[in-house]
């Protein structure tokens, strides 16, 4: 491709408004424009887009809004609107305030139950601890006994 | 002193009918002519207008101020009038009233003028509603790529291909109608 078939695609693209230009090309662009094929294709496209700007212009804009659109218009604000805002009471704030310290205080109990569950209180129910519970329900059976003689 | 768009729709989300008065008169010719320029039929224009300000209207208690009220007004109009056209089929319309409004005025005076209208009428028929959309906004309102890309809903890219693209067949039917003359 050659530098002036470039400029003229980045042209096509971005149009004759520096603005819309990327930073990278804007910078450049003074640089660019300083060729002189550069510096015609971009003032006939100036040109056109001028054109188009006054046409646009001239024969746009000219509609009014007839009587009986105002008429339509002027009836909406007879339907309720969706959901009418409100200044929220004195309560709700209140409740809107305590809030997410209920909802941390939920979440500190429930990972604080997740973190019991993991740990081992519920060891000594097993291995040779279970053992001492058997021991002691025979040695007590056999106080009983003794106490019954 | 005029009240910015910011407090009317204050007033609007407070249910202030007079507020949507006032916002239809700030903008209901532009809105109007927005639509018009994409759907080309007045009738259909003024239906869409309508829909336009019951939106507002309806929608006005959940309003954020994170976009300008004009854009969210164009947002809504050109996504309306693109969404008409595709569900009603009915490209290639072009409204003659405006042809007729200009028969009654002297002829002579306005002889070239309608013509460029007629032109540009007919070439921006043959262009596609989002391309007609695209070049209205840029020719007529004078918004960016960028500010056309928000309205539109599009990335920067794609407005700026809209762009290019409208720009090219315009230019391509305006001339082939200048050749005809």
């Amino acid at each position: 491709m050659t530098q002036q078939s470039g400029f003229s695609t980045l042209l096509a693209r971005y149009g004759t408004r520096r603005e819309d230009w990327p930073r990278r090309y804007r910078l450049v662009l003074p640089l660019l424009l300083s060729i002189p094929a550069n510096r015609d294709s971009w003032s006939a496209l100036a040109a056109e887009e001028k054109a188009l700007e006054n046409l646009f212009q001239c024969e746009s804009g000219g509609l009014e809004m007839s009587s009986a659109l105002m008429q339509r218009l002027a009836v909406i604000s007879e339907r309720p609107q969706q959901n009418v805002l409100r200044e929220p009471a004195n309560d709700e704030l209140a409740l809107r305030r305590l809030l997410p310290i209920g909802v941390s205080t939920a979440m500190a109990s429930l990972v604080l139950g997740v973190a019991v569950g993991f740990s081992d209180v519920s060891a000594p129910l097993f291995g040779d601890d279970a053992q001492y519970v058997d021991l002691g329900s025979v040695e007590a059976s056999a106080w009983l006994q003794s106490e019954e003689l | 002193m005029q009240i910015n768009d910011e407090d009317l729709m204050c007033q609007l989300a407070k249910g202030e009918a007079s507020a949507l008065d006032t916002l239809i008169q700030r903008y209901g010719n532009k809105v109007l002519n927005t639509l018009y320029r994409i759907v080309l039929s007045r009738a259909d224009a003024e239906d869409l207008c309508q829909e336009v300000f019951e939106k507002l209207w309806l929608q006005a208690p959940s309003w954020r101020p994170e976009a300008k009220l004009s854009t969210w007004l164009y947002r809504v109009a050109s996504n309306l009038a693109i969404n008409h056209r595709q569900r009603y089929q009915q490209r290639h319309v072009v409204d003659t009233e405006l042809v007729d409004q200009l028969s009654e005025a002297d002829e002579r005076e306005v002889e070239s003028t309608r013509a460029e209208r007629l032109d540009l009428n007919a070439a921006l028929a043959d262009l596609p509603e989002n391309q007609r959309a695209a070049m209205y906004f840029r020719y007529y309102h004078g918004l960016s790529t960028k500010e056309i890309a928000d309205v539109l809903g599009l990335s920067t890219k794609a407005a700026e291909s809209l762009l290019g693209r409208g720009r090219q067949l315009l230019k391509q039917r305006l001339g082939n109608a200048e050749k005809a003359k």
